[in-house]
């Protein structure tokens, strides 16, 4: 069998997708009402991630590599933010068991934990602290993209004050075209990064690169990612909307 | 006076003689830090340094106190000393409240300032309400090594008056070596200079040419203050890049910080 | 050294009051990074010792023959081993992972593994068999700040000048095996190394929150950050933010890493990357200059030239001739 072109002359990439259009985002909110306190779930393309917040609450410690309580420590005035993931072992095709320690998803939690103290005001809940789980339930490239996404939906439902959305999303560069939001497949074949703007600005919150690339590529891929990020953005907060409208509805006052 | 009399390793033997004054019919020696006195009459210094004698004497009698002077990585806190410290935490009831002070360096690593312990602490209202992470100039007021926390005060212990004690606002921080501090603290005097042939401290020195204030506290930490931020960071560079130097080389780094100084300012 | 302490509110106040004053602790430039000296040891290859400020990390190359991954026939195994223990601050446990630990490790890494700055496929012997581990193990020594940045030079610099024992195969078929030649009997080899990586690492102070009885500044005013490259520890320990890039001399950039914290300006990301080439053509200069340093010592009159394997194989080849000759 050939392989399939990643991006065809014809300006077409494998899932029929042309250079800058993102992969189809299913979103939704209030999803988990039993078992927390804000919840999302959210499909960008075959990449499905659930979370869940519980906060502000009692401190109780725990987080990444048990940082709680040196995050504690650190600043007494803010809150504390504890970031758990979980990546299913049937997220991949080859079914495999992740240890909870392993090193990648250790970072990844440690990353959202470190974007998240910043987006949300955290001098507001002093030495309260908000617990966010996060459930990878189907990998198919993009996956620190589809969690920060979640967290911020989520933290949204949790009603927890924030300067704004966090939106996440990736660009890639095949020979010299950019890709927008790649699937796993385009992401084991060329140079990506993963960037996350506070909402529609050009301020950036993250910014990862893993894979060797030229200094003159980064720009454009730079740009093109901030462009998803605020393209994102818009349709989380379409969705946001959409509920609040419909439980104002509700409420019948 | 304080002489040196030399550099001596633990268990080496101490000359008397060349301590005590000669004239002298009833010599008492005291013994002051780093030394051991085994009876009947060998004494043995037990920390490696420089042997240091002071003596005052009247026609008849003489004490001579002795040390071992030498550089300690962490400082012991003593009753007396003045230290800098940063406030941790507050705790009891409004009352009686107490800050928690961390000292850094110190073998003891907090020490308990009661909210009354300073100047103008006689009501409450004038009583200094002071955050986490305020940095304070202070006392050690009583100190036992069994129960560990030094007792601080903000207040000089002879006239009750502020003294300059109390919380450091604006300047700069910044860490010396535990030595560096307290020969900082002995030179700061005129007298202590005269005592030292004329050489003067590279506080001093700086002191000539560039305006700011400081404040050195035992626990090797010394406060910085001055219009300037590049004054301020001159200075703290000064002193801690000094301390090894000779004294003429001194002379030459601090005049070549001061002028590297002036001319960024023009 | 005093422990590290959470630094006052004071010292919070005055740095951030000296940079809008441009003036950094220890009166570098903005852009300016500390003393930087790379030596290595005059007795073994791949033990470099690397000293930036007070920061001190010494790494040291080890390679051994082993069985192949079954997953990577044709590729030998690389591994970094970053612990960081209390001997570079009483404040890291020994044992115990902390965030910083895990960051560093992550990050060296994505630029020097993942980067592949070591062709590890010239590592394989025999595909499927036989190939070299190379281990470098990085210990940190001193920490006065930039741990990340003297660790990945150290690295870089190490697997430079690395030399592995010369190895031959013996044998044909299933019999095939490896004969791994001391150091002593045969001139050992460099390692086949694609690029030199150099991590730099921006920290980034938010200067808004500078001064906080000025009247209310312009939100909206670009270029409120504060970028300080190769951060002291004091500096550390109260940024905002942080950026790390890694760069080499081909103008490439094999990672970056920033992750949350303080929010910045994609511009000022964009020329960050740009320093970071410049720096890394700085460093590496510096890295290759002190390995033809170190090899001049070693190479006292022209040894290496003399004991090439090609000669020895001439001498041989001619003692073979005369015996063909008796006969």
């Amino acid at each position: 069998m050939s392989r399939p072109e990643i991006y065809s002359p014809e300006g077409l990439r494998i899932d029929g997708r042309r250079w800058n259009e993102v992969r189809h985002v299913r979103c939704a909110i209030n999803t988990h009402q039993a078992s927390s306190d804000g919840s999302s779930i959210i499909e960008q393309g075959n990449t499905k991630v659930i979370c869940n917040v519980v906060g502000p609450g009692e401190p109780t410690g725990g987080g990444v590599g048990g940082s709680g309580g040196n995050q504690r420590a650190k600043d007494d005035n803010r809150v504390i933010l504890t970031v758990k993931a979980v990546v299913a072992p049937f997220s991949t095709i080859d079914r495999r068991k992740r240890s909870g320690n392993d090193n990648r998803v250790q970072e990844m939690c440690l990353t959202i934990q470190h974007i998240f103290e910043e987006a949300v005001m955290g001098h507001l809940q002093p030495r309260s602290q908000i617990e966010i789980s996060l459930y990878v339930l189907s990998q198919d490239g993009g996956m620190l993209q589809a969690c920060i996404n979640a967290v911020s939906l989520a933290l949204v439902d949790a009603g927890i004050p924030m300067y704004d959305y966090v939106c996440a999303c990736t660009a890639g560069m095949y020979d010299k075209e950019v890709l927008l939001d790649l699937n796993r497949l385009e992401e084991n074949d060329m140079p990506f990064l993963t960037m996350a703007t506070l909402g529609a600005t050009r301020k950036v919150a993250l910014m990862q690169l893993e894979t060797r690339v030229g200094i003159d590529r980064l720009e454009p891929m730079m740009a093109a990612a901030m462009s998803g990020c605020h393209h994102l953005r818009d349709v989380m907060d379409a969705e946001v909307r959409k509920h609040g409208k419909s439980r104002l509805a509700r409420t019948g006052v | 006076m304080a002489t040196q009399i030399g550099v001596v390793l633990p268990g080496d033997p101490i000359p008397l003689d060349s301590v005590i004054p000669p004239s002298t019919s009833e010599p008492v020696i005291q013994l002051g830090p780093g030394t051991l006195h085994i009876p009947p009459s060998t004494i043995l210094p037990v920390r490696a340094g420089a042997l240091t004698a002071s003596t005052t004497s009247t026609p008849t009698t003489s004490t001579t106190t002795i040390y071992v002077d030498n550089s300690t990585g962490r400082y012991t806190p003593a009753v007396h000393d003045v230290v800098i410290g940063t406030v941790a935490s507050r705790f009891g009831d409004l009352e009686n409240a107490y800050y928690r002070v961390l000292l850094p360096s110190s073998t003891a690593p907090q020490g308990i300032l009661a909210a009354s312990a300073f100047a103008n602490a006689a009501s409450r209202k004038t009583r200094p309400n002071l955050l986490p992470g305020t940095v304070v100039y202070a006392r050690v007021a009583a100190m036992s090594l069994a129960l560990g926390e030094p007792e601080l005060e903000c207040f000089d212990e002879r006239t009750g008056k502020e003294a300059g004690f109390g919380e450091l606002k604006g300047g700069m921080v910044a860490d010396i070596s535990v030595g560096l501090a307290r020969r900082l603290l002995l030179l700061s005097s005129a007298a202590a200079a005269k005592a030292n042939s004329g050489r003067l401290s590279v506080v001093d020195v700086l002191g000539q040419t560039l305006a700011f204030e400081i404040a050195v506290g035992r626990n090797g930490r010394i406060w910085v203050n001055s219009d300037s931020c590049a004054t301020t960071v001159a200075v703290i560079r000064a002193i801690q890049e000094t301390e090894f130097m000779t004294y003429h080389d001194m002379q030459d780094h601090v005049a070549k910080i001061v002028k590297n100084l002036q001319r960024s300012q023009k | 050294m005093a422990p590290n302490l959470k630094p006052s509110a004071l010292e919070n106040a005055f740095v951030l009051k000296a940079l809008t004053e441009n003036v950094r602790l220890d009166n570098r430039s903005f852009s300016q990074m500390r003393n930087l000296d790379i030596s290595f040891s005059s007795t073994e290859y791949g033990v470099v010792d690397v000293r930036l400020g007070r920061t001190r990390v010494i790494v040291r190359i080890s390679a051994e023959v082993t069985q192949c991954r079954s997953d990577r026939p044709y590729d030998g195994l690389f591994l970094i081993s970053t612990e960081i223990s209390p001997m570079a601050a009483p404040t890291f446990e020994a044992g115990r992972k902390s965030e910083e630990e895990l960051v560093i490790s992550r990050i060296i890494e994505k630029s020097i593994r993942q980067s592949q700055a070591l062709d590890t496929e010239s590592l394989c012997i025999l595909a499927g068999e036989k190939c070299w581990l190379v281990r470098a193990d990085v210990h940190f020594l001193d920490h006065d700040g930039g741990l990340l940045d003297a660790g990945c030079m150290a690295v870089s610099a190490a697997l430079l000048h690395y030399r592995r024992p010369e190895i031959s195969i013996v044998g044909t078929g299933n019999k095939r095996e490896v004969v791994v030649h001391p150091v002593t009997e045969k001139v050992p080899v460099p390692l086949s190394v694609l690029h030199v990586p150099v991590c730099v690492t921006f920290s980034f102070f938010n200067m808004k929150l500078a001064d906080n009885d000025d009247e209310e500044m312009d939100t909206d005013a670009p270029d409120q950050t504060a970028v300080l490259v190769d951060a002291s520890l004091q500096e550390e320990l109260l940024r905002h933010g942080f950026m790390a890039v890694t760069a080499n001399t081909n103008k490439e950039i094999c990672q970056i890493y920033k992750a949350g914290q303080l929010v910045v300006e994609i511009e000022t990301l964009l020329s960050c990357t740009e320093a970071a080439v410049a720096v890394a053509e700085k460093v590496t200069k510096l890295i290759k200059r002190r390995l033809k340093e170190d090899e001049a010592t070693r190479n006292v009159d022209n040894i290496f030239e003399e004991a090439r394997a090609e000669n020895t194989r001439l001498v041989a080849d001619e003692e073979a001739i005369r015996e063909m000759d008796k006969e």
